[in-house]
């Protein structure tokens, strides 16, 4: 164990100087747009800008590994020197990007709740449950991240491999690269077979928000939302089997 | 016991390393000598598992090389990058956890031998004093084959003394093969056992270097001319 | 770094003249201890293989003799330093007379060189 603790704390150095930066960038737009938005009188204004910063760590882990790997990049001699198996060596850098993710993530969600309740607005937003709101706002951004976070990963050791033997065309040809399985992946959701894999199981989920729809040709009830469990799994093997491709090329294709 | 196997490298405008037919003993220190880009980093690079043979086998002790037998061999690469956040304590703890053979206290004994300060950053050492933690990570290691691609390259005279008398005095050649790449064969010459000549990507010979004294009454640097007309 | 050595000549034969030579001139004294292996190769700036190699050569020339466990010691046999000496004396005479000759010198005029060479360093010295 003493090996992959090892790894992780390094993991966790490398990219110290961007966490601490985002933490420090949520905290200065939070104040102050709490700050802003006594003089604004934008009601929720505060949380609203939260829930966006939110959102968009949706990109932090993507970006965390690409600053990451691109570190190690300079120096692979010194990152693959090691007995340690490549889904370990890519595995300290997801789960440290998740980790910083969720530090950040968890301080603009205090400073949103905290936002939230100091709220003097009379306008009631149509919320049930703020917190069964946060876990599947929670649910969305890792399922992205992660999704983000592992692509990048593969197209990023795709990159290594192909420097190693065309050089600075390595770029552009994975850049067709990522737009040819985007377009495959859009087509493919779309097809019969493409459905049958991702489209099943659906679920109800209990809604967390209070609204009222009223439109006729919207019959399913609002206390409930639909959800696909056939889609989750099918991600979930596909990602799997990314991180693994990623793993394998990392330990027998990518050269110093 | 390293073994090339009818080994070619090739990348898509050049040829790396062709051909290559050898086999390493062990307990000996090696010279690999050759001028620049004759296959000398690369060579080293496959014994690590860091390139893979485009054809042929590289194998240790009759297994293939991975990238994974890092765990048998320490390579000593000729790039000088560490993670610059460390200090030479933490690189030196950073190291002794990836690597279950790695002897802590016989790393810091290398580097109080050759006065480097180990509460000092990586990056902020002078050139000197990282070449001298380069070669305290390799050589506490506790293993079978130590790679050192241009250990003394760049560095002033004291710098190189006292990288060669740590090298003399931290190295078992009973347990282990050494083998290191030079541009300055003269300067290590004394301390080779036997060297490797490579020229344009192809293993011209291995020789004992007293034997090459002996019979052609000759220093390694003639001595591997000799080799380059002979196969010009 | 080390000591240069003559390219012509394996690194071990020379170690061993070298410390032959340091035991005719009384550096290393009979019975005493010489350094071990890496010791010496760090001192030498040499391979301690190499090393072993001239361990082993003065060994069998009996001028050395190891202790099981404590070392390598110069022989304390008396006998086989003087031998040692006499040899060393013949063939530096063999180089002597072998250079002399290449240079037309005849055996008279070699002795007769040396005796005037040795009277006049004697009165110098006086």
């Amino acid at each position: 164990m003493m090996n992959w603790s090892g790894l992780f704390r390094k993991e966790f150095r490398v990219t110290r100087t961007f966490l601490f930066a985002v933490i420090a960038f949520d905290i200065v737009m939070m104040i102050g747009i709490f700050v802003a938005s006594e003089r604004w009188e934008v009601p929720y204004l505060t949380a609203i800008v939260g829930g966006v910063l939110a959102f968009m760590h949706m990109f932090f882990l993507p970006i965390y590994l690409l600053i990451s790997l691109n570190s190690e990049g300079r120096k692979l001699h010194l990152w693959l020197h090691n007995p340690q198996s490549g889904s370990r060596l890519i595995g300290a850098k997801v789960l440290n990007g998740l980790l910083a993710l969720l530090i950040s993530l968890v301080v603009v969600s205090v400073l949103s709740l905290i936002a939230f309740n100091l709220e003097t607005a009379d306008i009631v937003l149509p919320i049930d449950n703020v917190w069964l709101l946060g876990a599947y706002v929670l649910a969305v951004i890792l399922a992205g991240a992660l999704t983000m976070g592992i692509w990048v990963t593969f197209y990023w050791t795709a990159y290594q491999v192909l420097k190693t033997y065309i050089g600075r065309w390595a770029l552009l040809v994975v850049l067709v690269l990522i737009g040819l399985i985007s377009w495959f992946g859009g087509w493919f959701s779309g097809t019969r077979a493409g459905e049958a894999l991702m489209d099943w199981g659906y679920v109800q989920f209990p809604s967390p928000l209070s609204m009222e729809v009223t439109q006729e040709a919207f019959e399913i009830s609002t206390s409930t939302v639909p959800f696909p469990i056939g889609n989750v799994i099918f991600d979930t093997i596909l990602l799997v089997v990314i991180f693994f491709v990623t793993s394998w090329l990392l330990d027998r294709k990518v050269e110093v | 016991m390293i073994t090339f196997e009818n080994v070619s490298k090739r990348y898509l405008t050049k040829r790396a390393l062709s051909d290559v037919n050898v086999t390493i003993p062990e307990g000996k220190l090696i010279g690999l000598v050759g001028s620049n880009g004759s296959g000398k980093s690369t060579f080293m690079k496959m014994i690590a598992g860091l390139v893979g043979p485009t054809e042929g086998n590289v194998t240790i002790d009759e297994v293939p090389v991975t990238r994974r037998t890092a765990d048998k061999v320490a390579y000593l690469s000729e790039l000088d990058e560490y993670y610059s956040f460390y200090s030479v304590k933490e690189t030196i703890s950073f190291f002794a956890s990836q690597f279950a053979d790695f002897n802590t206290e016989k790393a810091f004994e290398i580097l109080d031998f050759m006065e480097v300060d180990r509460e000092q950053k990586v990056k902020h050492l002078s050139k000197g004093n990282r070449g001298r933690v380069k070669i305290a990570l390799t050589l506490a290691r506790d293993v079978p084959i130590i790679l050192m691609d241009e250990p003394l390259s760049g560095l002033d005279p004291m710098v190189r003394d006292s990288i060669v008398k740590g090298l003399l005095s931290f190295i078992d050649l009973e347990k282990q093969t050494v083998i290191i790449t030079t541009h300055e064969v003269a300067e290590i010459e004394p301390l080779l056992e036997m060297v490797i000549a490579i020229r344009n990507g192809k293993v011209l010979a291995l020789e004992d270097v007293e034997t090459i004294r002996e019979r052609d009454g000759m220093r390694i640097v003639d001595w591997l001319k000799k080799q380059y007309q002979a196969e010009a | 770094m080390g000591e240069e050595f003559n390219p012509s000549k394996p690194i071990y034969l020379q170690l061993v003249d070298r410390i032959s030579w340091e035991i005719i001139k009384g550096e290393r004294k009979a019975g005493e201890k010489l350094p071990s292996v890496r010791e010496m190769a760090i001192q030498s700036g040499v391979n301690p293989n190499t090393v072993s190699r001239t361990y082993n050569e003065l060994e069998r020339m009996e001028i050395v003799e190891t202790k099981r466990g404590q070392g390598t010691f110069v022989t304390e046999e008396k006998e086989r330093l003087s031998e040692l000496r006499e040899e060393l004396k013949l063939n530096h005479i063999q180089n002597f007379i072998e250079e002399m000759k290449q240079m037309g010198f005849s055996s008279e005029d070699m002795i007769d060189g040396i005796r005037t060479y040795v009277t006049n360093e004697k009165e110098n010295n006086a």
